[in-house]
């Protein structure tokens, strides 16, 4: 880039100071959330598959571990929020967080079918009495 | 859950009147998440298991000693279980 200051050419310059380091630390921050976040939801699902010892019931109920950052994430982008060091971190507190409960539930779901050996929505309803705590 | 989300939530959102504004946004955005998790625990994934997809979850392998008490002998069906003695048998053989 060139440039006239005082008479005499600048053929190049560097930008210094904090703005810069927060700028590329931004970045990397959220070109590292992009690649990270559907590496989370893949291992999870794995997880959750060799958990429940079925490829289909693993995808079913990893389901809800995006669904919380579905929602608040979309509703920032419509509402025209730009992402930040700050928003960004959250992406991946949330998804542990959302599986955690969703683990929790499943047992008590698990223990449920397996002790009345009846339907899913029965013991959905057992299980979710004890879970709601 | 409901517990734990509503502890966890109301400290978070005890950043939002952070001066610093990446605090505070981080705050009310983790609280905010926070709900919608226990939302999509609570409601979404029992509302999921209960509808006709959750018969994809029904053949689940069953890992928990089964509690003797809860069924009678003979290979009869076991009678429908209710909740507190659901409970109470989950209360006896731990989490």
């Amino acid at each position: 880039m060139r440039n006239q200051t005082q008479g005499q050419s600048v053929s190049w310059f560097d930008i210094t100071g904090t703005v810069p380091v927060f700028y590329q630390a931004q970045t990397a921050l959220l070109t590292s959330l992009v690649r990270s976040l559907p590496l989370a939801f893949v291992a999870i699902a794995i997880a959750m598959m060799i958990l429940l010892k079925s490829v289909r019931a693993g995808l079913f109920c990893s389901v809800p571990g995006i669904f919380p950052i579905a929602v608040v994430f979309g509703l920032l982008s419509w509402q025209g929020y730009v992402l930040d060091i700050g928003i960004m971190l959250t992406g991946s507190v949330a998804m542990g967080i959302a599986v955690d409960e969703i683990l929790h539930l499943l047992t008590w779901f698990r223990i449920a079918i397996g002790k009345a050996k009846v339907g899913s929505r029965r013991s959905c309803w057992h299980s979710g009495i004890v879970a709601l705590r | 859950m409901t517990q734990t989300t509503m502890v966890m939530g109301l400290s978070l959102l005890l950043l939002y009147p952070s001066q610093l504004l990446l605090i505070g946004r981080f705050g009310w955005v983790m609280a905010a998440l926070l709900g919608i998790a226990w939302l999509s625990s609570v409601w979404l994934l029992p509302a999921l298991l209960a509808g006709p997809l959750g018969r994809i979850t029904e053949g689940i392998e069953y890992h928990f000693q089964v509690n003797q008490s809860l069924q009678r002998p003979g290979g009869v069906p076991p009678e429908p279980v209710t909740a507190s003695g659901l409970r109470a048998a989950v209360a006896t053989q731990g989490r």
